[in-house]
């Protein structure tokens, strides 16, 4: 007789759910790529369609959408970074190096590329 | 020195024979001692109340790695899981999940012992001097503490029934003997990589695992086969990129 943990696993652990829920993220984080890839298409197209296509970005049910899906985002990027240390193992003299010597490098470029994100729509949007 | 104290705790313990159809849940009460584990209730049981209750151990001490159970459905060593941590109870003891069922809280190891065999967890040599036991392999403590975390598995299993993976793919080799390969992978006295190489790589291996961490979280002896398996699919990858751009560079 084999028992196993069944198709509801995930519902049985909070550990498990929150890897549920990292792997789910990334269906959002899917169709989140798609989107853009589509703006930057409509970004070549006349006006009239650019327009319709970014009035269709903001009807409620999208604005939802994004928002779940940054959650998301931040979830999966913040769950991931953290598991690194697990992943790559570097030795200096026989010893691990602590795992904040890889985790801290992420989440600095992570600051770094969303403040030259944040400077260039702004730096666009000013002028 | 046992305390013993007036309280009972109660036992629900999985009871299965290999006649049967369904398995049941037994009530037992047993006394409750502050310094008991659910291996001595177990035992308490099988001498003072029911005979007939199978289970495995030896050791006592986390050391022979047989005594791994379901407990209030976490995977934990019996003879680690003190009373105290579950009180007032019920406790409820099943078998460890992701296994076939023998009798009571006994699984069958077979699969797994298929699977440990699959990697070749001992030191192969290429000119197959394994087996000669005048030749001396040495090793500096720094080459030693690179695997040494994974060598302290005791195959108690309990990372198999924590494994979401190993519940929906019974071919999955699993954490504790993809471990066990990267054991031997980091050993300097080792040249077996080439050997394991296909064993590890096919589709049931490293790749089947999806990083959900619970066999990590779950063991006893600190393996981490979790980060195992991501240290193996990482050197997968750069092997195979090299092999890729730089085919010169690969031993045939
Ligand atoms: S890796 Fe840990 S949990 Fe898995 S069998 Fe070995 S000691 Fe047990
Ligand atoms: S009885 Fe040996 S590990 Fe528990």
């Amino acid at each position: 007789m084999f028992r196993s943990l069944g198709w509801t696993w995930w519902t049985k652990r909070p550990s498990y759910l929150l890897v549920f829920l990292r792997e789910t993220s990334s269906v959002f984080i899917a169709v989140q790529v798609v989107l853009v890839l589509v703006l930057l298409h409509k970004a070549g197209q006349p006006a009239a369609d650019y327009q319709a296509y970014l009035d269709f970005l903001w009807n409620p049910g999208m604005v939802v959408f994004h928002v779940i899906s940054i959650a998301f985002a931040l979830l999966h990027t913040y769950t991931w970074f953290n598991l690194l240390p697990q992943t790559i193992a570097i030795r200096i003299m026989g010893r691990r190096i602590p795992g904040l010597l890889l985790v801290a490098p992420q989440f600095g470029a992570w600051a770094v590329v969303t403040g030259l994100i944040i400077a260039w729509v702004w730096w666009v949007g000013a002028g | 020195m046992s305390t013993a104290i007036d309280t009972m705790v109660r036992f629900e313990v999985f009871r299965y024979q290999p006649d049967w159809d369904e398995p049941t849940y037994q009530i037992y009460d047993v006394p409750y001692r502050e310094d008991w584990v659910v291996l001595d209730a177990l035992n308490y049981i099988k001498d003072t109340i029911d005979g007939s209750l199978t289970y495995r151990w030896s050791c006592r001490m986390g050391v022979c790695g047989s005594c791994g159970a379901m407990v209030n459905g976490y995977p934990k060593l019996t003879c680690a899981a003190f009373l105290s941590e579950y009180l007032p109870g019920p406790i409820r003891v099943e078998p460890l999940v992701n296994f076939n069922v023998e009798r009571d809280l006994v699984t069958s190891i077979d699969g797994f012992m298929e699977k440990l065999e699959s990697v070749q967890p001992w030191i192969i040599r290429e000119d197959g001097a394994t087996d000669d036991l005048k030749s001396e392999y040495l090793q500096t403590p720094a080459q030693h503490s690179a695997y040494q975390q994974f060598s302290m598995c005791i195959n108690c299993l309990l990372c198999y029934a924590a494994c979401p993976v190993s519940s929906h793919s019974e071919e999955f080799i699993g954490p504790a003997a993809l471990a066990l390969a990267q054991r031997y992978n980091l050993d300097t006295r080792d040249e077996g990589v080439e050997q394991r190489r296909d064993v590890i790589l096919k589709d049931e291996g490293i790749w089947e695992c999806s990083f959900v961490g619970e066999c990590s979280a779950v063991c006893p002896k600190h393996v981490d086969p979790a980060g195992a398996i991501q240290q193996a699919k990482m050197t997968g990858a750069i092997d195979y990129y090299r092999r890729l751009l730089m085919p010169w560079t690969v031993k045939s």
